[in-house]
């Protein structure tokens, strides 16, 4: 079996190019997304997706929507999404939490604790 | 409480969240007196709005281009701006939390150009940030604070603070 790719949704060009560098040098292959609604899009479109790591705040759609749209569609239920974003607030840990995400890193991130993260998630789906 | 007191409060906690930013990438800034941004080169500006139950505004954080490009690296600059933008206001909406206000972010923009100077009404003094080569940042607040807004005494620390993770 291929091995599973991850989706990286974040507005930040950079942001994106950071969390794919750690990725990569990690051995993992990378999708990337500029917003909810693209990470929507190739979610849906790239069955070679095994995670999905996702920014909140971001323009059209936001990681929370996207989070919520995931969890609608029953091809997805089992898909581990982990937020990955500057916003601490536990009222939105909480709704992400309802919403079937599989953990919260705030930003800036540590590559070690990322990777970390991701190995476990991908493990356990 | 009235605007000059939730500035004193709040002054404080954006000078902090704009040095432990730029410490979190490996560059030591502190707050300096002087009284504007020294003109090398065109000023980069980030630029976020917030609003919540007690607390409205926005936040400005505009620099000369070295600290701006350390942190940046070979990333875009402009792109890079925003995300520094919204990692500093995220650092004070952790720590507006913690005294018991909570503000929701809008996304980030970034202008550029020379001698950018907003001058809100009743804004204060910019926080001027400065490394020991000279490199400089400033911080604009303008804020409007709703009439009932009051600081918790008593610190709430369920906020998730940078770096840390929670899984579940």
């Amino acid at each position: 079996m291929a091995a599973k790719k991850i989706l990286v949704v974040d507005d930040s060009v950079s942001v994106r190019q950071q969390v794919t560098l750690a990725l990569v040098q990690g051995g993992y292959g990378v999708v990337e997304a500029g917003d909810g609604a693209d990470g929507l899009e190739k979610i849906n479109r790239d069955t070679s997706i095994g995670m999905v790591l996702c920014d909140i705040n971001m323009p059209r759609m936001n990681g929370l929507e996207m989070l919520e749209a995931v969890r609608r569609d029953a091809r997805h239920a089992s898909l581990p999404v982990v937020m990955l974003t500057s916003e601490g607030q536990p009222a939105l840990i909480d709704r992400a939490k309802k919403a079937g995400a599989k953990g919260w890193i705030v930003k800036p991130f540590k590559a070690d604790l990322l990777l970390a993260a991701v190995k476990k998630l991908l493990l356990a789906a | 409480m009235i605007l000059p007191e939730v500035e004193a409060l709040i002054r404080p906690l954006a000078s902090a969240a704009c040095i432990e930013l730029f410490e979190s990438y490996g560059i030591s800034m502190s707050q300096s007196t002087q009284r504007s941004v020294k003109p090398s080169g065109y000023l980069l500006c980030g630029a976020m709005g917030f609003v919540g139950p007690q607390l409205k505004g926005s936040i400005l954080f505009a620099g000369t281009q070295e600290p701006l490009r350390q942190v940046a690296g070979p990333n875009p600059l402009r792109d890079w701006v925003a995300e520094l933008t919204n990692q500093m206001v995220g650092r004070l909406k952790t720590k507006l939390l913690r005294v018991g206000v909570e503000i929701y972010l809008t996304t980030p923009v970034v202008l550029r150009g020379e001698h950018i100077v907003p001058l809100p009404d009743n804004c204060p003094e910019p926080l001027f940030f400065a490394d020991e080569q000279g490199s400089t940042l400033c911080v604009w607040l303008d804020l409007e604070p709703a009439p009932g807004l009051e600081f918790a005494h008593t610190p709430n620390a369920d906020a998730l603070g940078e770096g840390e993770e929670l899984m579940f």
